[in-house]
């Protein structure tokens, strides 16, 4: 009973980080709403496959990522850019003011493929290594790299224009993306 | 596919340039993080853990009064 009573207690405290997920991953709250509902109650009655001592968030984070790719993408209206039509208007605003307000980074971060907005986010902001990544979205560790790799490529065209100002009057974008490590 | 495996064309950003989109992606989650969980979802988990404590009620027994 305790211990039940301890499992929604868990689960209210990892309503944060699964909210943020959820928008993060849909670029929407209203759909973020819809889904956050779907993996509460899918992972409730699945409660009995947790395994305690394994991250709670990491299974909610999969059900919750299992559920969006298999029905809420469809109906995501994501950002095609294939012209860099969305990628130039992103870029020329934080022009003047030298920072991308949240605004921009989240429309950013849409015109990324979801596969890619989701390692990223994995990775980059909610603190899962590469190797639970990988699991959550069920793939190999390296596709998680690759993933994560083009996806900050990607913002980085973006993001480019406060970022040339720390590398200096040479640096070009397409050198970020192409030129080796030194 | 074939995008997923033209990664080598796409060696690693710079460390400095990782970092600054880490932490603009940082920002903005966080950001996302602190924004107030809408009530419903905790009542949702509320009524979850209730109608679960609830003995049911069996079927075959109930039937059997007719």
């Amino acid at each position: 009973m305790t211990a039940r009573a301890s499992l929604k207690d868990q689960l209210v405290a990892e309503l944060p980080a699964l909210r943020a997920f959820a928008i993060s991953l849909s670029g929407r709250h209203d759909m973020a709403d819809d889904l956050m509902q779907e993996t509460l109650m899918k992972a409730w009655a699945s409660r009995e496959s947790f395994m305690p001592g394994t991250s709670l968030r990491a299974w909610l984070f999969t059900i919750m990522r299992n559920t969006f790719f298999s029905h809420y993408r469809k109906t995501k209206r994501e950002v095609q850019d294939v012209d860099g039509v969305a990628a130039s208007n992103l870029v020329s605003n934080p022009a003047q003011q030298g920072h991308m307000d949240l605004a921009d980074f989240s429309a950013a971060l849409d015109t990324l493929p979801a596969d890619q907005r989701e390692a990223l986010i994995l990775v980059g902001a909610s603190g899962f290594t590469y190797e639970e990544a990988a699991e959550i979205a069920g793939c190999a560790v390296g596709t998680v790299k690759s993933r994560v790799n083009r996806a900050r490529q990607r913002l980085l065209t973006l993001l480019a224009v406060e970022s040339l100002d720390d590398f200096g009057p040479d640096f070009q974008i397409g050198q970020a993306a192409t030129a080796a490590p030194e | 596919m074939k995008r997923e495996k033209s990664s080598k064309t796409n060696p690693a950003l710079p460390p400095k340039i990782q970092a600054q989109i880490g932490q603009q992606l940082q920002n903005y989650f966080s950001s996302v993080m602190t924004e107030p969980i809408p009530d419903k979802f905790v009542a949702l988990l509320d009524s979850l853990e209730k109608k679960e404590i609830t003995p049911q009620v069996a079927d075959d027994s109930s039937e059997r009064s007719k």
